[in-house]
């Protein structure tokens, strides 16, 4: 099943913006990135998952040139790249020609080159694209045309999930979510640390453990909800006051989101995204200095504040935020596909 | 041109056997019809194997589809249903009975979509044989609306297993397997768009037997079907035909309820009382258990065995010829047509019928002594008849006029157009089992992400949610207020029947949807489930099978499993009536009732006891919901579940279960108790020692009356209150009763009276008593009534049973040749009168 390709599956789709411009746009991403996979099912137009762990075979082949015949498929835009998806953009341009636009969107920033694939398929990108075969190759990172001058100038923009009706969730305002790898750059410790520290905060909800932080900090808060499938972590993020997503590095988390989707604010890193970094929400979310938990503690203690002092203006600027991103984001993605 | 689907197991000329002659008849007549039908059959996938001769005997005449054990046609439900078929389901072991039945079911229904996808167009009549409840899937589909739905789903009386069963007594050993598919059988008659009988008398049999209401007796057609009759090949025949027929013939399957064993031991008679008949005798069939055709064979005394023959293994032409030169008996105590013997009669064979047999002896068709000769069931009586048959001769032919088939009548569109559609009721979704607030917001989500809705009307959403959470989440005494749902706190993590109780009470929908949180429901199974409720009154809940997963809901499946919906059995036995998940109408419940006693198994509890008091269930033959694999532990154990249930039922049974047939609680039909069920076996002695079936006098007999849920509280009847409905087999444990005292008594004394096997079978009792009365009334120049009191005072305590039984043993004994009506009558007076003066009990 894993290595099976998808198309339009329900979790794919279900929370996907819908735009009438895009119906002849498919996405194709890996089913196994699960972050690229999050932010392609919020996006408007048709959905493919492939795997990187597999060769597409003859019957899948033209199974997927069956999709493009049946639903109109005019666009084809490649949620990051691997193998699979470089053959694919040949043999689709060999069989069905240049009338199908094809086009691709990275994911990575330059700090995640010391994982050298990233450079072997920025180079295989570029490659296809002085072939032709690839119109135009864009990038969630903004500046990313500074690491590769290939790269369209402009930024894509991640959309927020939709929810067909809003919802108004039992939410825990003591409660803080941390739903972070255990990693270099996902930052766990200072993120735990940080929201140890503040008195409003009574539970901290961590789906990795903090391996031997008990032996520096010996925290009452911590709860560990182990890995949770995405529609669940949903349901926490709803139940809880706030999420944290402080990362060293990073492009659009869907975390933040994700959060935001179902009215939780959500603090990250410097995002960097013109509009959007510097709006109210983006002001109380966005922290400046990543490594010292006690520079992120007061952005927690503010946020946890508001929500006693004036939910409703914190659900008004959510609401606001989502509103703006998703007109840039279905404005950067109808500029970069040229539809 | 009306196109109709039969679905079958045999088929004509590939496989022997009364159906699958029928449904070539059809075909064969078919050719001649004023307007002919595009006739369909559906075969199983084992058939396949001879898919390319069947599809070449029926060119011209029929397309011939087949199941496939892929079942594709349902999908990714299907894909699991193959697994499970493969490797059943280990966790569940008590469940496999029902998941071999069920998946039997679902198979012809998989098999039946993709029949019609290949023809292109929906059948309009899909015609299911009534054995095996095979229909109960493809009925199921078509009542949710997921299809069939311009077609009428009937079913023919062949005759079920469950009756077949009920006339082989002590063959059967009670299990949960054959229950399963006795209550299937039920199911599937209930249901049936049309039921197409052959007989009248053989429709009001069912309809006694099941105890349908008069509506389910208006919907059965009764048509006579088509006979053909296969010219012979070769000479012989005729020149053999020229001569009487001296020669008998038992020509039907080895199988207890065609009584070949009477046919057999009426020969051994016949060659005893005159060693110098001619005629030989011919047992030219075939069986499946090779134990009963060995007990079978040992039943020809050595010395006979060159004139009483077997025949197992005769081509059609040889079987042909020695039925035109034979004397045809069929001795069959239930048939629900038997082809067979109209066959043998138009061909201007002699046969010999069983009067005991509905389809013969109670039907307007045979008649004694003009087109048939016909025996009182016993062999006693068939050996004079057989004897009378070599000088007799049919005077009339049998009527063998076949009706139009219902396919060409306007009734079928009738049946058709009885889906009215109600106005839609108003529906609750009630979701509980809540141990975190993200579970809550989870199933929120869900219902903001995906909402179940009919056009107009959109269900309410009710959460009975720990308090500790709302505090958690409000962190104040006010109750939040959430979009969407009604909030209902309890001060305890467990939900309770009363808690269910309560938020029930406060609703105004009409239909409730259960939304526990270890479920993923489908929004379209509640939509669908809504929809069958309002388009059926007498639906009370509707559930489904179910996918199950892992730990977690959203990850991939592994295996399918099946819930059963109304079957008795499964309330009984399993806890597989409806999952958690299921849709119900909230005054079935309310009138059910929910008890707290039920403790955390309250839904198991509810689900079993609407079962129990007749509610009635529709299973959608798909998995829409997924729910975890390992069940949540509960404080009451299966075992204690399971025995408590078995003690609600008036069941004295132990576990594991054998289950006899709940289908079958009928007034005047009784279950045996507790006691051993003697298999058929070759055994054969002389002179009887002991009467094995002791315990089972002492045993009272349970018995069953009244309703719904009495039906089966434990009313028990002693054997002098039993009453013999009919002179059908029925009787015989009543006999057996009685007779437990005579035989114990007497036939130590009179060791001269020899049983040909063991255990003795109805005919050898009643042939025992017909020989044993006169001899105690000759020998000892006593009256009948004074040998019965002498026999009674060796056990006073049986005097009691005796004498009430005395009006029922002298209508027993009317048929019987060879005894005095007035000797009996004046024995019951005489054992009365002691009985009143002594007062035995």
């Amino acid at each position: 099943m894993e290595n099976q390709i998808t198309f339009g599956a329900d979790r794919d789709v279900s929370v996907a913006h819908e735009d009438p411009a895009f119906d002849g746009v498919l996405h194709i991403f890996d089913s196994h990135w699960h972050g690229i996979r999050s932010a392609t099912g919020c996006l408007p137009g048709r959905k493919l998952g492939i795997s990187h762990k597999k060769h597409l075979d003859g019957g899948e082949l033209r199974h997927i040139e069956g999709l493009i015949y049946k639903w109109g498929i005019h666009t084809i835009c490649y949620q990051g790249y691997s193998n699979t998806a470089d053959e694919l953009v040949g043999i689709i341009h060999e069989s069905l020609g240049s009338e199908i636009r094809q086009f691709c969107i990275t994911h990575v920033t330059a700090t995640q080159f010391e994982n050298h694939f990233e450079m072997h398929m920025l180079g295989k990108m570029a490659a296809r694209l002085r072939e032709n075969k690839l119109r135009r190759l864009g990038s969630v990172k903004p500046g990313f045309s500074s690491v590769c001058p290939v790269f369209w100038g402009g930024t894509i923009v991640n959309l927020p999930p939709v929810l067909k009706r809003s919802v108004k969730p039992l939410r825990s305002l003591d409660t803080v979510l941390i739903p972070l790898e255990n990693s270099w750059r996902k930052n766990l410790y200072t993120n735990v640390l940080a929201a140890d520290a503040v008195p409003e905060v009574a539970r901290i909800l961590l789906v990795n453990q903090p391996s031997f932080l008990d032996e520096v900090s010996q925290s009452m808060k911590l709860r560990i909800i182990g890995f949770q499938t995405p529609s669940v972590l949903l349901g926490y993020m709803a139940s809880s006051a706030l999420v944290m997503n402080v990362t060293l590095a990073e492009c659009q988390p869907m975390s933040q989101l994700e959060a935001l989707a179902v009215g939780t604010p959500c603090l990250t890193g410097p995002l960097g995204l013109r509009g959007f970094s510097d709006h109210p929400l983006g002001r109380l979310t966005e922290v400046a200095v990543l490594d010292n938990p006690g520079e992120i503690a007061p952005k927690i203690a503010t946020l946890m504040r508001l929500w006693q002092s004036d939910p409703k203006e914190l659900a008004e600027m959510i609401a606001d935020f989502k509103e703006k991103r998703t007109a840039a984001g279905i404005a950067s993605y109808r500029e970069f596909l040229d539809i | 041109m009306v196109s109709v689907c039969f679905v079958t197991n045999e088929l004509y000329p590939l496989k022997p056997g009364g159906i699958g002659r029928l449904m070539y008849n059809f075909a064969i007549d078919n050719l001649e019809a004023p307007t002919p039908a595009d006739l369909h059959y559906l075969l199983p996938a084992d058939a396949r194997g001879e898919a390319d001769a069947i599809r070449d005997a029926y060119t011209g005449l029929a397309t011939v589809h087949f199941c496939s054990d892929e079942l594709s046609s349902l999908g990714e439900f299907g894909q699991y249903l193959r697994q499970l078929g493969e490797s059943g389901d280990p966790d569940v072991p008590r469940s496999s009975n029902l998941d071999e039945h069920f998946l039997k079911s679902l198979k012809y229904y998989s098999g039946l979509l993709a029949a019609q996808a290949t023809a292109g167009f929906d059948f309009d009549i899909i015609e299911f044989p009534d054995f095996g409840g095979w229909a109960v899937a493809a009925q199921a589909a078509k009542k949710a609306g997921l299809a069939f739905k311009n077609s009428v789903i009937s079913v023919r009386l062949h005759s079920t297993f469950g009756l077949i069963t009920l006339a082989e007594r002590y063959y059967h050993r009670p299990s949960l397997w054959l229950s399963a598919i006795w209550d299937m059988e039920r199911i599937s008659l209930q249901d049936a768009d049309l039921v197409v009988g052959h007989l009248e008398s053989i429709a009001d049999y069912n309809a006694r037997a099941y105890r349908f209401p008069q509506t389910w007796r208006s919907r059965v057609i009764t048509e006579f079907p088509p006979i053909t009759i296969d010219e012979p090949t070769g000479g012989s025949v005729r020149m053999a035909a020229r001569r009487p027929a001296q020669d008998f013939v038992f020509s039907s399957r080895l199988q207890p309820f065609k009584r070949p064993d009477t046919f057999i031991r009426a020969a051994v008679r016949m060659l005893r009382d005159d060693p110098a008949c001619p005629s030989l005798f011919h047992v030219a069939s075939y069986g499946w258990d090779q134990t009963y055709i060995q007990w079978l064979e040992s039943l020809v005394p050595v010395d006979l065995r060159l004139r009483i023959r077997f025949h197992p293994t005769l081509t059609q032409d040889e079987r042909a010829q020695l039925l035109r030169r034979s004397i045809v008996v069929i001795p069959s105590i239930y048939e629900s047509l038997c082809l067979f013997a109209y066959e043998s009669a138009m061909v201007g064979s002699k046969v010999i019928l069983n009067r005991e047999c509905a389809a013969f002896g109670s039907g307007p068709r045979w008649q004694d002594g003009v087109n048939c000769l016909m025996f009182d069931g016993n062999y006693v009586h068939l050996a004079e008849v057989m004897k009378n048959a070599l000088t007799w001769t049919a005077s009339g032919l049998v009527d063998a006029t076949p009706d139009v088939p219902y396919w060409e009548s306007h009734e079928t569109a009738a049946a058709i157009a009885s889906t009215a559609v109600a106005e839609p009721s108003r529906l609750a979704v009630l979701c509980y089992g809540f141990s975190t607030l993200a579970e809550v917001n989870r199933q929120l989500l869900r219902v903001a992400d995906r909402p179940v809705g009919r056009s107009s009307v959109d269900p309410t959403y009710h959460a009975i949610v720990p308090r500790a959470l709302l505090k958690e989440a409000s962190g104040a005494a006010r109750l939040p207020v959430v979009a969407g749902f009604q909030l209902h706190p309890i001060d305890s993590w467990e939900v309770t029947a009363d808690d269910i109780d309560a938020v029930l009470g406060q609703m105004t929908a009409e239909v409730v949807a259960f939304s526990p949180v270890d479920m993923l429901v489908d929004p379209i199974f509640i939509e669908t489930a809504w929809k069958a409720l309002d388009a059926d009154p007498a639906l009370a809940a509707v559930t489904s099978h179910t996918l199950m997963t892992g730990d977690d809901l959203d990850t991939t499946p592994l295996k399918a499993r099946l819930y059963a919906g109304g079957l008795l059995t499964a309330a009984a036995a399993t806890t597989r009536v409806c999952h958690r998940a299921s849709i119900f109408r909230r005054d079935a419940i309310k009138r059910v009732g929910l008890l707290m006693d039920g403790g955390d198994r309250w839904y198991e509890d509810l689900c079993a006891r609407m079962v129990d008091t007749g509610c009635r269930f529709l299973c959608l033959p798909a998995a829409p919901v997924r729910e975890k694999a390992v069940r949540p532990h509960s404080r009451i154990s299966d075992e204690l579940y399971f025995s408590t249930r078995a003690n609600d039922l008036g069941l004295q049974l132990e576990l594991p279960y054998p289950l006899g047939s709940l289908s079958h609680t009928l007034p005047g039909d009784f279950r045996m108790g507790d006691a051993p069920i003697p298999e058929i076996r070759p055994y054969r002695t002389v002179g009887v020692k002991s009467w094995p079936h002791a315990n089972f006098a002492r045993s009272e007999i349970t018995s069953s009356k009244g309703t719904d849920r009495d039906r089966y509280r434990d009313i028990k009847v002693r054997v002098g209150d039993l009453r013999i409905k009919n002179r059908g087999w029925d009787s015989v444990q009543f006999k057996l009763a009685v007779f437990n005292n005579l035989p114990e008594i007497s036939l130590r004394e009179q060791s001269d009276i020899i049983f040909d096997s063991w255990p003795p079978s109805r005919s050898d009792q009643w042939g025992h008593l017909v020989e044993y009365c006169p001899r105690v009334q000759e020998g000892k120049g006593q009256t009948i009534a004074e040998a019965l009191l002498e026999l009674s005072l060796e056990d006073r305590s049986r005097l009691g049973s005796l004498v009430r039984a005395l009006p029922t043993i002298v209508k027993a004994a009317e048929p019987i040749k060879g005894i005095d009506q007035g000797a009996w009558v004046h024995a019951a007076e005489a054992l009365r009168e002691h009985w009143e003066r002594d007062g035995w009990e």
